[in-house]
């Protein structure tokens, strides 16, 4: 069954001048990434992966060749389109986290639906679904200064997923944790694939993270120098039971949470609503609703 | 609002500019309404003198005159005066001036007495003395009242000749004046044998309004006029400009604190670089990042508008009460000056928009700024 990929990049190049030197970022890069799948690019720090991904969330535009979203090409996009695209199709995990730190943990979540005009209350209401999701409930009026770089993390994931976007796109998510905050949030992600089937796009240079990968796009040089397939790709809750001990009880429940809020094969739940109501100011409603649908149907075309 | 300690002192700085326009032109109306209010009475600006300027006009203020006035339309009281310089009896160099006028209309001559009394009636040998003559009578305000002095006035008859008329008068009452020359009043009747020119001739209209069209009538028969009324405006036009100085004062602290304000906005500009960056990265929209300064600016402009409003008012309300204190302990009642603040509502309303407009105003650059940031640099900003 030919799938339409949701991610499909031409030929993409991109230079940029870094003082006098003219830097090679990426050199004719073309993919295709589909629904649902977990993808890492993986290379050395420099390799293109970073610029990559901002690419594909609309903060630069290409040099040469094109990026299409679900057929759609960014270049055409004007400012206010494009932070539509970033805020209802992409949800971005930073290695920095990028909280706002003169906002408390509930309104950095809910920020997205705020830039989307959605009332304070149906706004609330979605963040503090996904705080349980992210196991971070207790938390909601604290500053992210006053949380751990682990939490903060969970608490930018949740903020990623508030506006119900198609792509996770993390870069370098666990650059700046420890070991077990990294598990956490690796669990995270890999749940948000395997449960809600989002496409989750990884970027890192940890090869531990390979074996969560459906495929995974070697860097080097701004090139794609290797993409590799992986049939059996590891889930989180197997992997933690023989490699670390902290997969608590808690987290299992607050997965299992996230599953019954966040799967799109479940059209009437409170996400798919929340999601679905969200006024877009070009009049794009259908297309988000029309989006959830597609989503289901290769769903079960996956399956 | 990130750094409260500097919001606080870019409010201050709005707070003391437009307190200090409020106080300053606050005070410009409030002393313009004094003055009004000292050197007129609303019944003062319903009267039309007419005057004369020479001796054939003189001629023409006559009875028959008063007669034809008091047929124009709207008009409600006609009433001719004398003026005579006099000498008293015993009093060797005092000169002092007597108007002769119709009992009944002090108050077409603004005239305020310091107990209420007028005439006994119209033929009456009374008179009203001023301050002034009080004190060059070299007699005390109430012990002078009862006492009768000898006049001889003088005047100039109708046929040009002078004459001259003997006459005791009875101070009745003195009059609530600062005048620095020496007048009395007294009844017209009294020296209707002198069968002297009048010396001016007061109409007054019904009400203000009608003012100018009596006056176009009285002028269309010849006769010269003036009215308080283009006093008040020469007072008006002083005090518009006294204002406009004084506001333009107030605008430079005004200036100062938008200075403050866009000084404030730049920096939070820098601080917020990074976080603008976030916003963009999460779906933030160009005018979504510039409304955060835009509302910021705004809300510093509204908050100083209206507090500085309040100060200014505040200030200007204490040292009112504080003057009518000390006036009221160092001189008499009618020294205290009342009112020295006044502030028309619409200039009220006028301040605050004006300071969120200004501040607003300073706070569409770094807006303007933050809204074209680029949103990757942005992020890598720290």
């Amino acid at each position: 069954m030919a799938k339409a990929p949701v991610i499909k990049i031409n030929n993409l190049s991109k230079k940029f001048m870094l003082g006098d030197v003219e830097v090679q970022a990426l050199q004719s890069v073309s993919l295709e990434i589909y629904s649902g799948e977990f993808i890492v690019f993986f290379g050395v720090s420099g390799c293109g992966k970073s610029t990559l991904m901002s690419m594909i969330a609309g903060l630069q535009p290409p040099s040469t060749g094109s990026i299409l979203i679900r057929g759609e090409d960014l270049a055409k996009l004007n400012s206010n389109e494009l932070a539509q695209h970033r805020r209802t199709k992409i949800g971005m995990v930073f290695q920095a986290f990028n909280l706002i730190q003169t906002m408390n943990v509930i309104e950095n979540i809910s920020l997205p639906l705020a830039f989307a005009r959605i009332s304070k209350g149906r706004r609330i209401k979605r963040a503090e679904n996904l705080l349980e999701v992210v196991g971070m409930s207790k938390y909601k009026n604290r500053a992210p200064n006053q949380l751990s770089g682990g939490q903060q993390q969970r608490i930018a994931i949740a903020r990623s997923l508030v506006a119900n976007p198609w792509i996770i796109l993390a870069d370098e998510p666990t650059g700046n944790l420890d070991s077990k905050s990294a598990d956490d949030v690796m669990r995270l992600l890999v749940s948000l694939n395997r449960k809600s089937k989002r496409t989750v796009i990884l970027i890192t240079h940890n090869p531990d993270y390979l074996q969560f990968a459906d495929r995974v796009f070697y860097m080097q040089d701004g090139k794609v120098i290797k993409v590799e397939a992986n049939a059996h790709a590891v889930t989180f809750n197997e992997k933690g039971k023989s490699a670390t001990s902290s997969a608590s009880k808690e987290d299992d429940f607050v997965i299992d949470d996230d599953t019954k809020d966040e799967v799109p094969d479940k059209p009437n739940t409170e996400e798919t609503k929340a999601a679905s109501d969200i006024p877009e100011e070009n009049g794009n409603t259908e297309n988000t609703t029309g989006e959830s649908e597609n989503k289901e149907e290769e769903v079960e075309a996956k399956n | 609002m990130r750094n409260k300690l500097r919001t606080f002192l870019t409010v201050s700085g709005v707070v003391v500019g437009i307190s200090t326009i409020v106080f300053l032109v606050t005070l410009g109306f409030g002393l313009q309404n004094l003055v009004i209010r000292k050197t007129t009475n609303l019944e003062a600006l319903k009267v039309i003198t007419l005057n004369s300027k020479n001796k054939e006009e003189s001629k023409n203020l006559n009875s028959t005159l008063v007669q034809k006035l008091q047929d124009i339309p709207n008009v409600d009281v006609v009433t001719p005066s004398y003026y005579f310089s006099a000498s008293i009896d015993g009093y060797e160099g005092l000169a002092p001036a007597i108007y002769a006028i119709e009992s009944g209309h002090f108050e077409v001559y603004d005239l305020k007495t310091k107990n209420g009394k007028q005439f006994t009636n119209e033929t009456a040998k009374e008179i009203i003395v001023n301050k002034k003559l009080v004190d060059d009578l070299k007699e005390d305000q109430n012990q002078i009242i009862g006492k009768s002095f000898k006049f001889k006035i003088t005047g100039i008859s109708q046929d040009d000749s002078t004459k001259t008329m003997d006459v005791e008068l009875k101070v009745v009452d003195v009059l609530n004046d600062e005048s620095p020359g020496k007048i009395g009043y007294s009844p017209f009747k009294v020296f209707a044998d002198t069968n002297s020119n009048y010396y001016n001739i007061k109409v007054k209209v019904k009400n203000q309004e009608l003012l100018p069209e009596v006056k176009k009538i009285i002028e269309s028969m010849g006769f010269s006029t003036s009215v308080i009324k283009n006093q008040l405006g020469a007072i008006n036009l002083a005090f518009a400009i006294i204002n406009g100085l004084l506001g333009a004062f107030g605008m430079v602290a005004l200036f100062v604190a938008a200075i403050g304000i866009f000084n404030t906005m730049t920096i939070s500009l820098l601080e917020r670089t990074h976080e603008i960056g976030i916003m963009k990265a999460i779906g933030g929209r160009d005018k979504d990042c510039s409304r955060i300064f835009t509302a910021e600016a705004a809300t510093i402009g509204l908050m100083g508008g209206a507090f500085g409003m309040t100060c200014g008012w505040g200030i200007g309300r204490l040292l009112e009460v504080i003057i009518n204190f000390l006036a009221s302990k160092a001189g008499p009642a009618d020294q205290v000056p009342g009112h020295l603040f006044y502030t028309p509502p619409i200039f009220t309303i006028g301040v605050v928009v004006f300071a969120f407009l200004v501040s607003t105003f300073a706070g569409i650059w770094p807006a303007r700024r933050a809204s074209k940031l680029n949103p990757l640099e942005a992020l890598r900003y720290e």
